[in-house]
């Protein structure tokens, strides 16, 4: 059962629907429009993605003295013929131009029955889908609600106390989430935490409050980071978000320190790799002693980003940072980015010696969701890879080629110096995503040459023809995401028995 | 033979497995489902002069989340030898890969031919089509 609501939409889609809802030059009071939504249903919030607008036709929304804002039944009939097949909701919105500067919209008596009662009878024929209504003000702040109805199982019900429009339950939204190539997180009417645990302290924030203002380090306090893998690149990232003042860290890993891992592990113990601690809980603990925001919160969260069990507590996430370096995982955040509208920034190095010599090694950090390319157009992972990752451990080998009892390399080199690149340089894109620190560093592919130590920018620019990766846009849990069983978890959970 | 609930499958599974089946016009029944792969049968299958056996049955092993990941390797029953009598390339005879099939047929005489069918057309689910005619083409193949 989600606790939370939240609203998201894509920066191209609040564009389209703005032009609408506030024409220039009109003299009508009030506008309106329809949009279809998806929902994204995670552990403790569910979000309400407001995925396409059904641009309304000359006289489909109308003003009337006294009646208000009428949209015609032709528009709703419309509507709901592409809700149904589109298997989505509706979400019915229209502006209050007078809302004072400052303040948030709120809807009149007129609006609370008039939306219930279009939502209740169009809702019929969209069985479980989300029914939303909306208010917006010129000053960009939206006050957004979600109804659901008992719909009648026998007739007798019908028009009885619990089943008649004005009886359905409403749930507000307490943040729209706009997602393009930057994060902007909107507090709505009735907000009641998440955006608003914005609480700071400005004097272990002094230096970064110097740079981005108070602003700037309450929407880092406002942030709900999802951390997939917790190794050499996660555990930095752990530490360092904490550090950097984001209000909660969603962290995800299986795997257990070991000794070999202490040459890499930020904060971790000897002690801790002899025991054989979750490298998930060590992560925990290193970012709740070095977290800066006040009301910092930690969930260690023991699973696979590729298992359909531990995927809610991803979408609880504002945005994703995966420091995990299978392909498939970053298959699964690269699907979650569109069809959730969750940003995705990834990084990962790779590094080949030989006799003492580095002889090839890059580190790359990307971005994925909408407004950015995908991670499978700019190379972050290919599906022969992908494939490879969903094989038995003991049997991965060179596809095409397989050799009996052929396996992968227990480890691959890896240095500290690099993971702490490639953890800052997630850092620096979470800032320029979220804060707009360096807006001219927000897009693309980011790569560290270590054998002549340049930084340089992948000429990847959009997704290639024939990418249906933003056609998943807004699906939510309509899609079906690349999920399955993790071998390698799976061997680690036999090893533990053992 | 287990009973598998194709159902249950992923969407984009059945929505190709559908596809598959109204090309081939075989019935292309999935008999097993083991670690994150489905083993389709797409049954016998003659071969041609290449090999001693005259036919084989045949069964994909393809990815539960295909289109985004691709099929790998076919299972073959029996284990096939070549007219001339050289190796056949890329034969795996009992692999683990080949097993889960084996099984749900009750067959001991199996092998897996390990095949990455990348240029395989897998950009939509209904691509699944081609499965069959791509592990046709492989029997095809003249070996050096």
């Amino acid at each position: 059962m989600t606790s939370e609501i939240h609203a998201a939409i894509t920066k191209a889609a609040l564009g389209t629907l703005d032009a609408i809802l506030f024409p220039r030059g009109s003299i009508q009071p009030e506008h309106g429009a329809i949009m279809l939504v998806g929902a994204s249903t995670g552990q403790r919030r569910r979000t309400l993605l407001l995925r396409e607008v059904l641009a309304p036709r000359p006289g489909e929304v109308v003003w009337d003295h006294y009646a208000g804002l009428l949209f015609s039944t032709g528009y709703k009939s419309r509507a709901v013929s592409a809700a149904t097949q589109a298997q989505c909701g509706l979400a019915f919105i229209h502006t209050h131009p007078r809302t004072p500067s400052g303040a948030h919209p709120c809807p009149s008596e007129q609006d609370f029955r008039a939306d219930a009662r279009d939502l209740f009878f169009l809702g019929q024929e969209l069985l479980n889908a989300p029914l939303v209504a909306a208010v917006v003000a010129p000053n960009g702040r939206w006050s957004i609600r979600e109804y659901k109805f008992s719909l009648p199982s026998e007739s007798a019900d019908v028009g009885m106390k619990g089943y008649r429009w004005r009886d359905g339950r409403i749930g507000w939204a307490t943040a729209l989430r706009v997602v393009g190539e930057r994060l902007e997180i909107r507090p709505c009417a009735h907000a009641r935490r998440g955006v608003e645990n914005s609480a700071l302290d400005t004097q272990a924030q002094d230096s970064s409050i110097r740079l981005w203002g108070r602003d700037g380090q309450e929407r880092l306090a406002g942030l709900r980071v999802g951390l997939t893998g917790l190794g050499g690149v996660g555990g930095i990232l752990a530490e360092h978000l904490a550090r950097l003042g984001v209000g909660e860290l969603v962290m995800l890993d299986f795997d257990r320190l070991s000794v070999e891992n202490l040459n890499r592990s930020q904060g971790a113990t000897r002690s801790d790799a002899c025991m054989r601690k979750k490298k998930v809980a060590v992560g925990g603990r290193n970012a709740r002693a070095a977290a800066t925001a006040p009301r910092f919160k930690a969930t260690a969260r023991d699973g696979s980003a590729v298992e359909r069990e531990t995927i809610p507590y991803m979408l609880d996430c504002d945005i994703i940072l995966n420091g995990a370096d299978s392909p498939w995982a970053r298959q699964v955040l690269n699907h979650i980015a569109y069809a959730h509208m969750i940003p995705v920034i990834n990084g990962g190095t790779e590094l080949r010696g030989r006799d003492g010599v580095l002889v090839a090694g890059k580190s790359e950090v990307s971005a994925a969701g909408p407004g950015h390319p995908c991670f499978e157009c700019s190379g972050v992972y290919d599906r022969p890879s992908v494939t490879e990752a969903m094989e038995h451990p003991s049997l991965r080998g060179q596809r095409g080629y397989l050799q009996d009892g052929t396996q992968e390399p227990v480890r691959a080199p890896s240095v500290i110096s690099n993971n702490a690149l490639v953890a800052s340089l997630m850092e620096l894109r979470l800032c320029a995503i979220t804060l707009g620190t360096t807006p001219d560093a927000v897009f693309g592919t980011q790569r560290y040459d270590s054998l002549d130590g340049t930084l340089h920018w992948a000429l990847t620019r959009a997704c290639k023809a024939g990418c249906r990766q933003v056609s998943l846009t807004g699906l939510g849990d309509a899609h079906f995401l690349p999920t399955g069983t993790d071998l390698d978890r799976q061997v680690a959970l036999e090893v533990e028995k053992k | 033979m287990p009973n598998i609930d194709e159902s249950q499958l992923p969407p984009n599974f059945q929505t190709g497995l559908a596809a598959l089946r109204v090309v081939t016009d075989l019935p292309c029944v999935v008999i097993a489902i083991a670690e994150n792969f489905a083993y389709i049968d797409l049954g016998e299958e003659a071969l041609g002069g290449h090999y001693k056996e005259g036919c084989a049955r045949v069964v994909a092993r393809v990815a539960l989340t295909f289109p985004d990941a691709d099929p790998y390797g076919l299972v073959v029953m029996p284990v096939l030898h070549r007219s001339d009598d050289k190796p056949v390339d890329r034969q795996h005879p009992g692999h683990p890969h080949a097993t889960p099939a084996a099984t749900a047929l009750g067959v001991t005489d199996f092998a897996f031919w390990s095949w990455n069918w990348e240029r395989m057309p897998r950009s939509k689910p209904e691509d699944m089509a081609s499965v069959a005619e791509w592990a046709r083409k492989r029997f095809r193949q003249v070996e050096s």
